[in-house]
């Protein structure tokens, strides 16, 4: 007799698939996590791990300044000062200088006139949290020279900032210059206390604002090198969805979490259908001892609580996403194999599974060929129907602080958010994405796994 | 000049450490109380609850901030203060200087200069830690400036090694001097990321650096308990980790002197050098501060050079208080304004319109109170406040105050055996005398002999906890009620505060328990006092209850000594 | 989830295979079976924590206590026998409930353990009746009203149930509800100190269980509800329910009496079936609601690395797994009409 299997006509299947109002909603939001999934490098230029102080930590995201409060919220202001960049007031000996390094720039000091370098910029926004300032330079004079140097803001209305300020004896060799409006020593020195921003005292107002570098030396002249000094002034203001509290790219983690999720979701699924389906053939087929092994064996990870156990290997393990899939498809074969075992016994007393019996087909043969083929229509829904379950565990562990704190997840996302104060703080653009995103890529594959459950599984088909 | 040159920043540094200590101490402290009427510790376990907690003014302190993003809100907050003081607290690394190449001091000199402490502190912590750059840290009265300073520098970190032979060979990774190849991989042990994140974070910027001038370095996060097991038995090439200090810098010879350098001791480093060792002695057994200082000051010199640890960073406590419902919170060098070791905290905090019950953030549920067996810091904030804490120092100064329970009066460092009739050298004998006014909770006078009782009772048990104070008393006399004697087998004017790190032991509470572990004195009712259990001081506060995962209530102790002061 | 949905009905229907044996050895089968899965899960327990990295004895015995300790602890656990002899003193150990020190408190676990029972069992109770309250009754109306709202607002809820991630609606449910609208408590099981006076004590308490009480509810009942109505759907298909409404028995006597019996048994084996889901969502919501419970314990014994209160919390959480599946299969052999009929043997 003919095969009889449950592949429906492909056509006739799709049609029936979109006629059903889930089936569409379902495919529709799955097309676009599928799209932003495989775009991620397109949609986004940041990497969501090592991309890090683009912003001020936790910044909002760039179009709240439609909303009056926020119009005047500063965006991040990035700049190299280079040989260019100066004016002085001893113009003709700024040189370029390759020997610090790229681009730098040096010039001499002699002792009758301090030399001054100045770059104006207008600043037009609220103060920003805090701004740095990144250098190296080098100092070239005799021994008994004694040169300063002095980096200072000086505000519109002409109060002035010293930032840095310091004293040579004789040559200095290539120093790293870094100076933080966070760190303590800065705000000691302009009379703060630790908890004061400086930020906060010297932009606060609008207009333009010098960046002054002096120096000075006594005796012979001194030779002073630079590589262009970074000024990185943070917005609070940032991207589509802010910053973290590492000034790191929300939407950019958002949209690598998504590839996360998905990737999790179906190769756990894939790896438990997998598993599901090899033992649920098995069992059905062979019966006998092997179906009693297999099916008290599901009986018995039915009644092991999966996330204690999951929260233990995962400790043991290791923190990598790959630990986390294991686990789960280790846990989440049963129903599939359940399934499978009950259409296959119903499958072996069918009479072409009979005859190929009785031409003496091997065990293995029969189980590949003639009843795996037509437990695959029961098996992509189940398969579809544990996506969800996967991504949501995941998740889970990822929130309990037990995923991997390399990857891009969206349970990483929130626990960060917890961990580091979004929730005290009010920062929904850092609860809320991961969190609906979570949901509604999880109702994705629930509409689409109860749509082929409904058009694919006989029972249903049987009852309608 | 070149050292006068660095010397100047940390200079600014040392002056910052003494403004934080004095700009917060503008509330003055009276030495009499306790004020509030009651103490309540709710228990809160998760980040977001504290922060709801102290910005709804469900409770009034919050103790121990750590999380930037936390101090960062809540300085914003009007009503809330945040008090800041310098920790004796260090964050270091360190190398395994029994191992090629790390016993090559070039080379551990030359990693120093790799450190970019500045960079550190602003990426992980917005600021908020201090750059350290000795084994003892700025808040201690014993730091020592004239060190040798490692400043950020890879290109001098680069030099040095060339000039210690280990070349650049041609895959961009040095050539070690002794075989002639490449250097073998070095392993940087750092704790895991999901439970120190930015240690493991560290532990990566460093290897990052060391990568590019050319070491072969790898970092590891391990389980804590890993990491340990393996610095017990020295299988380690570097390691990253935190030490919360004393006053006295007597950590020094735990972690460097020979004698400690065995499987399982401080020593992890197996630093062995005469020289060194010579001047941990003096320090350990110097008979007076100035010697004392001398040899803290010397060691630190030595260390400095030998380079066996690179100091990190040094972490200010900060407290944040409703200063819109209490009072009285002092800021204290070394432990903060809000812990158990600082007294002056505790007898003063009261509610603003004085008195009161004063809500408490207890930050993880306390697995046991029985003092001799609690050992985390949250335990401790709750016994701290029953037991008395002996650590009535000056909270601006350190400097000892001189009223203390038992104080001591003199000391000799020889004394006579009264049956051989010999001199026995190199000995301490300390006399202390005690107040006459001191009560345990329940009534009983506080005399020598619940002293001379503790003292043998935690030797004799050998309680691990306080081993270290107890292990070297030889006898215990008490010529009246309020004096005792104290002989101890060796010298040192440490052995002054001995006694004093002690928690006091009711004999009439204590005799009678046999297992220690197992005794649990805060769920046993009090033998004849009805509302008190057998948990007991003499301490400013009476402990009530302890809700288990609840909360734990206090209450003042009315014939608490100091307010009758 | 519906795939585990699946699986306990095809669970169920093996049951009902079991039961036409007859009840004693039925019974029987059980103990064995409870027997077997107890035994499994102290082996893997023992295995995982012998076979992971790292040196498995400093696993067991904290490294930061003092060698005389520890000497006393290699003694107590047996560590340094052979593997065999240390499995079966493991053996011995856990089956007298006997589960060693923590690390953290040096408190015996069995001790810490049991005081943090009740507050599970509060919490996971309550929320469980409610849940099946509410689930069972809107599902039983749902499959009367087939095609109505109720219908949608089941399956709506059934889908909020499988797509939501239960800590991030609780997590808003904390923020709202405890900090921006501060109207419920946001830590434990009381007030610190409770008010006085026993009413106001109980008062106290329902008001710290509403909102973890409240979140379980909302996340889980759509399950319940699911189940119920499409039991209910294929009961009322069935032949003699058909019968009894051409016999002209009222709609509503056909539900209560016939239809609702029918799917009574695997309701309650289910509910008991569920547990060791329900268990396991207890670690989450008594670590956002700062409840004292048994699933923090294990949670907290993970990130503080402290191996034996972790391994010890497992395996109590097993136990109770067990025993309360055991008791599902009891309680479903004696609600099963055609056991109490027959006194034994099949219909």
């Amino acid at each position: 007799m003919k095969k009889r299997g449950f592949w429906p006509n492909l056509l006739k299947f799709s049609q029936e698939f979109i006629s059903k109002p889930q089936g569409r909603v379902g495919l529709f939001m799955l097309a676009i996590f599928l799209f932003v999934a495989l775009a991620a490098p397109i949609i986004t230029k940041y990497d969501p791990i090592d991309d890090l102080y683009l912003a001020e930590s936790m910044a909002k995201p760039a179009w709240v300044r439609v909303f009056p409060d926020n119009r005047n919220l500063p965006v991040t202001v990035h700049a190299k000062l280079g040989l260019h960049s100066w004016k002085t007031n001893s113009q003709f000996n700024l040189k370029s200088d390759e020997e610090i390094g790229e681009n730098g720039f040096s010039f001499e000091v002699s002792p009758e006139k301090q030399t001054e370098l100045l770059y104006q910029f207008r600043f037009e926004s609220d103060p920003p949290g805090t701004f740095n300032f990144e250098t190296q330079y080098l100092v070239k004079a005799p021994e008994d020279n004694t040169t300063t140097l002095a980096l200072l803001m000086i505000s519109p209305n002409g109060k002035e900032w010293p930032l840095w300020k310091k004293t040579i004896y004789g040559s200095e060799d290539e120093t790293e210059l870094l100076i933080d409006s966070r760190q303590m020593n800065l705000k000691f020195q302009l009379g703060l206390t630790m908890f004061d921003e400086v930020s906060q005292k010297v932009f606060q107002e609008k207009g333009n604002y010098k960046i002054v570098l002096r120096a000075s030396t006594d005796g012979e002249p001194a030779m002073i090198s630079f590589i262009p000094v970074a000024v990185n002034i943070q917005g609070k203001l940032h991207g589509v969805l802010g910053a973290d509290h590492m000034g790191g790219d929300l939407w950019s983690q958002l949209v690598y979490g998504t590839r996360i999720s998905l990737l999790i979701g179906i190769v756990a699924a894939l790896i438990s259908v997998f598993i599901g389906t090899a033992i649920g053939i098995a069992s059905g087929y062979i019966g006998g001892f092997v179906d009693e092994f297999f099916m008290r064996l599901a009986d018995v990870m039915l009644s092991i609580p999966s996330m204690p156990v999951l929260i233990i290997l995962s400790a043991l393990m290791g923190k990598s996403i790959w630990n986390v899939v294991i686990l789960i498809s280790l846990f989440s074969w049963t129903s599939t194999a359940r399934i499978v075992r009950s259409q296959t016994l119903t499958l072996k007393e069918r009479s072409f599974v009979e005859a190929a019996r009785a031409s003496g087909a091997s065990k293995s043969y029969t189980m590949v060929v003639h009843i795996l083929p037509n437990v695959i229509p029961l098996v992509f829904a189940s398969l579809v129907l544990l996506i969800p379950g996967a991504i949501l565990l995941e998740a889970t562990l990822s929130f309990l602080g037990l995923g991997d704190p390399t990857t891009p997840t969206w349970g990483r996302m929130l626990h960060n958010a917890r961990s580091f104060g979004a929730f005290t703080s009010g920062s929904w653009n850092w609860i809320l994405p991961p969190g609906l995103a979570i949901t509604f890529l999880s109702l994705s594959f629930v509409f689409i796994g109860n749509t082929l459950d409904d058009i694919l599984n006989p029972r249903n088909r049987e009852r309608s | 000049m070149k050292g006068k040159n660095r010397l100047s920043y940390y200079t600014v540094l040392l002056a910052l450490v003494c403004l934080i200590a004095s700009s917060t101490l503008a509330v003055s402290y009276s030495e009499k109380g306790p004020k509030a009427d009651e103490i309540l510790f709710p228990i809160y376990t998760t980040d977001e609850t504290r922060m709801f907690a102290i910005m709804t003014g469900q409770v009034d302190i919050y103790p121990g901030l750590t999380k930037p993003a936390e101090i960062n809100t809540l300085k914003l907050q009007k009503k809330i203060e945040i008090t800041q003081n310098m920790g004796y607290h260090m964050f270091y690394g360190a190398f395994n200087t029994g191992r090629w190449p790390l016993s090559e001091k070039a080379f551990r000199q030359a990693f120093s200069h790799l450190i970019n402490r500045e960079k550190i502190i602003l990426n992980l912590f917005e600021g908020y830690m201090l750059p350290l750059d000795s084994l003892v840290p700025q808040s201690s009265n014993y730091y020592f400036d004239q060190i040798k300073k490692y400043e950020y520098n890879p290109k001098k970190a680069a030099k040095i090694l060339d000039d210690a032979g280990f070349k650049m060979g041609s895959n961009g990774i040095r050539i070690d001097p002794k075989t002639g190849k490449e250097m073998a991989k070095i392993e940087f042990l750092t704790p895991l990321y999901e439970v120190a994140a930015t240690s493991a974070e560290i532990g990566k910027m460093l290897v990052q650096e060391a990568n590019k001038i050319g070491l072969p370095m790898v970092a590891t996060p391990l389980d804590f308990n890993v990491i340990i097991s393996k610095l017990d038995v020295f299988d380690f090439d570097m390691f990253i980790l935190a030490w919360g200090l004393s006053r006295e810098p007597d950590h020094l010879y735990s972690f460097f002197h020979s004698s400690m350098a065995v499987e399982e001791g401080y020593n992890t480093t197996q630093t062995k050098v005469p020289e060194i060792d010579k001047e941990l002695e003096a320090l350990l057994y110097a008979t007076n501060k100035a010697d004392f200082a001398k040899a803290a000051n010397k060691s630190q010199i030595l260390l400095a050079d030998h380079a066996p640890y690179f100091p990190l960073y040094s972490r200010p406590y900060m407290d944040a208080f409703r200063k819109d419902k209490v009072k009285g919170y002092v800021s204290m060098m070394g432990y903060g304004a809000a812990a158990y070791q600082n007294l002056w905290t505790t007898i003063n905090i009261e509610t603003v319109n004085g008195g009161g019950t004063v809500r408490w953030i207890l930050p993880e549920v306390p697995g046991t109170l029985n003092p001799s067996t609690a050992s985390s810091a949250y335990e401790w904030e709750i016994l701290g406040r029953i037991m008395d804490m002996p650590f009535a120092y000056d909270p601006e100064t350190a400097a000892d105050k001189p009223n203390w329970v038992v104080k001591y009066k003199e000391e000799t460092w020889k004394y006579t055996d009264p049956e051989t009739k010999e001199v026995v050298p190199n000995a301490a004998v300390v006399t202390y005398n005690m107040r006459n006014d001191v009560k345990w909770h329940d009534g009983v006078p506080f005399t020598a002999k619940d002293v001379k009782f503790t003292i043998e009772y935690l030797r004799d048990n050998k309680v691990a906890r306080y081993l270290g104070s107890t292990k070297d008393v030889v006898k215990v006399e008490t010529p009246d009620d309020y004096t005792v004697v104290v002989y101890s087998a060796t010298p040192g004017f440490l052995h002054l505060y001995d006694i004093q790190g002690l928690p006091w032991l009711a004999p009439h509470i204590w005799k009678d328990v046999k297992d220690y572990k197992a005794f649990q004195p805060w769920k046993e009712d009090h033998p004849t006092v009805k509302g008190l259990t057998k948990l007991i001081g003499i301490g400013p506060f009476v402990f009530k209850e302890y809700k288990v995962g609840e909360y734990v209530r206090l209450e003042k102790f009315k014939d608490y000594w100091r307010l009758s002061l | 989830m519906i795939g585990s949905l699946k699986a306990i009905w095809a669970k169920v229907a093996k049951l009902r295979g079991d039961l036409q044996v007859n009840f004693g050895s039925y019974i029987l089968r059980r103990v064995i079976y409870a027997l077997i899965v107890l035994f499994v899960i102290i082996t893997v327990n023992f295995f995982i924590f012998r076979v992971m990295p790292g040196d498995p004895v400093k696993m067991i015995i904290d490294p930061k206590m003092k060698p005389e300790v520890r000497e006393a602890l290699y003694e107590q656990y047996g560590l340094k026998k052979p593997m065999s002899e240390q499995y079966f003193l493991y053996l011995k150990n856990l089956l007298t409930l006997n589960l060693g020190l923590s690390f953290t408190t040096s408190r015996p676990i069995m001790d810490e353990l049991l005081e943090r029972l009740p507050n599970t069992l509060k919490l996971l109770g309550i929320a469980l009746i409610l849940e099946i309250l509410i689930g069972v009754s809107v599902g039983i109306f749902a499959a009367s009203k087939r095609g109505s709202a109720v219908e949608t607002f089941v399956t709506s809820a059934g889908l909020f149930t499988h797509a939501v991630p239960g800590f991030f609606f609780q997590l808003i449910l904390l923020l709202l509800f405890g900090f921006l609208i501060p109207i419920f408590p946001i830590r434990g099981t009381m007030s610190a100190p409770p008010p006085v006076g026993a009413w106001a004590q109980l008062l106290d308490r329902i008001h710290h269980l509403i909102l973890p009480v409240f979140s379980l509810v909302i996340i889980n009942f759509g399950y319940w509800a699911l189940y119920t109505r499409n039991a209910m759907v294929e009961a009322l298909g069935q032949d003699y329910i058909v019968t009894a409404r051409a016999k002209g028995l009222s709609k509503k006597t056909v539900l209560r009496h016939h239809a609702f019996r029918s799917i009574l048994p695997p309701i309650i084996t289910i509910i008991f079936l569920s547990l060791p889901g329900i268990i396991s969502g207890a670690v989450v919501t008594e670590t956002i609601f700062s409840w004292f419970g048994v699933g923090r314990y294990l949670l907290d014994a993970v990130l503080k690395q402290d191996y034996p209160a972790a391994q010890g919390a497992f395996y109590f959480i097993a136990l109770l797994t067990i025993i309360s599946n055991f008791v599902a299969d009891i309680v479903y052999g004696l609600v099963d009409p055609r056991i109490r009929v027959g006194g034994g043997e099949g219909k």
